[in-house]
């Protein structure tokens, strides 16, 4: 197993480093297009998300009901206000696999990327991946703060089972992450609530590909398994549904496949793609 | 692979992440369909170890 593995991790590297990566979807448009996504495919998602001015940003944020992003050099990102903010709706209940593991010391398994003979504390600076999968980011302060509406119930037995890295609803998560071609879904990307449910969050950074991913995603995902019957859920995605994720999105924000047009005929490419491939 | 679709954006100057973003989730898939059992590890339990660097 352990061979085969390494040998699809080889084949995967290469193939994407060879393979073209842009953004393309604004951030504000990723957040919406990836949470509409979400709930189509019956995966938790933020439901409120909507732009602010400062003011509305900080008082948004004094609430506690909203997760604030601010637009800094084109990207979205955590902290402070700016002119332009994005209110993401704080899901209720709900906890990030990072915090759950923080303040309730309960972890998910994970597949754990190092190398071979060198010492588990020194693996945690070689690579990104492992810091942002295992270590996780958020301080505890800041999260016993704001997951403090968490509850963390007497029987753990469908949040342990909900966060295993391969659990029906984390697979999921990946394979419509994979179809947008957004980030991982590493343990701060990823919430769970007291009964198990997990909810996809941070959309906004979706990506352009030439499909290389797609491609190692079905090449080296055996059939007639679990994880195979995953990727039916975007399968069975109609181009109509596709085309509403995009409902309402504005012309005028920045599309980087030059056109909102051209941004959602991708997707149906994409879409296309995945059909051909899984049936 | 999507027509041409990609070509234009190399004129957009903006930068995505690399390629080990997307590998999580393709050995995730990879590691499922294999239906492995899973392995206790030292501090976390392993599905796999991949005994080189990813994305070096």
């Amino acid at each position: 197993m352990k061979s085969e593995l390494l040998a699809a991790a080889s084949v995967i590297e290469y193939e994407l480093n060879h393979a073209p990566f842009k953004r393309s979807l604004d951030p504000l448009a990723g957040e919406v297009v990836g949470a509409r996504l979400m709930h189509k495919l019956n995966i938790g998602a933020p439901i409120a998300i909507r732009c602010a001015t400062s003011a509305e940003a900080k008082t948004a944020a004094a609430s506690g009901d909203w997760v604030v992003k601010t637009f800094q050099e084109g990207r979205l990102k955590f902290g402070g206000t700016a002119a332009e903010n994005v209110l993401i709706g704080k899901l209720p209940g709900a906890i990030s696999l990072v915090s759950l593991r923080l303040i309730h010391g309960i972890e998910n398994s994970a597949i754990k990327f190092r190398v071979e003979g060198v010492p588990l504390e020194e693996q945690a600076d070689f690579g990104h991946m492992f810091r942002v999968l295992y270590l996780g980011r958020q301080e505890i302060a800041n999260a016993e703060h704001f997951f403090r509406d968490f509850v963390l119930p007497d029987d753990l037995t469908n949040i342990k089972a909900a966060i295993e890295w391969d659990s029906p609803q984390m697979l999921a998560i990946h394979a419509a992450r994979l179809f947008l071609g957004c980030s991982t879904a590493h343990a701060g990307n990823v919430l769970v609530d007291a009964n198990g449910k997990l909810y996809s969050i941070d959309h906004e950074i979706c990506e352009c590909t030439n499909g290389g991913e797609l491609a190692a995603l079905f090449k080296y995902t055996k059939k007639v398994t679990r994880a195979w019957r995953v990727l039916a859920g975007v399968a069975a995605l109609e181009p109509t549904d596709v085309e509403r994720l995009f409902d309402d999105l504005p012309e005028q924000v920045t599309w980087p496949l030059r056109s909102k047009y051209e941004t959602v005929y991708y997707f149906l490419e994409r879409l296309d793609f995945w059909k051909k491939h899984f049936f | 692979m999507f027509g041409d679709g990609t070509k234009s954006l190399g004129e957009q100057n903006m930068e995505g992440r690399k390629p080990e973003h997307y590998i999580y989730a393709l050995l995730v898939f990879v590691a499922a369909s294999e239906n492995v059992e899973v392995i206790e590890g030292e501090t976390t339990r392993e599905v796999g170890t991949i005994g080189r660097r990813i994305g070096n």
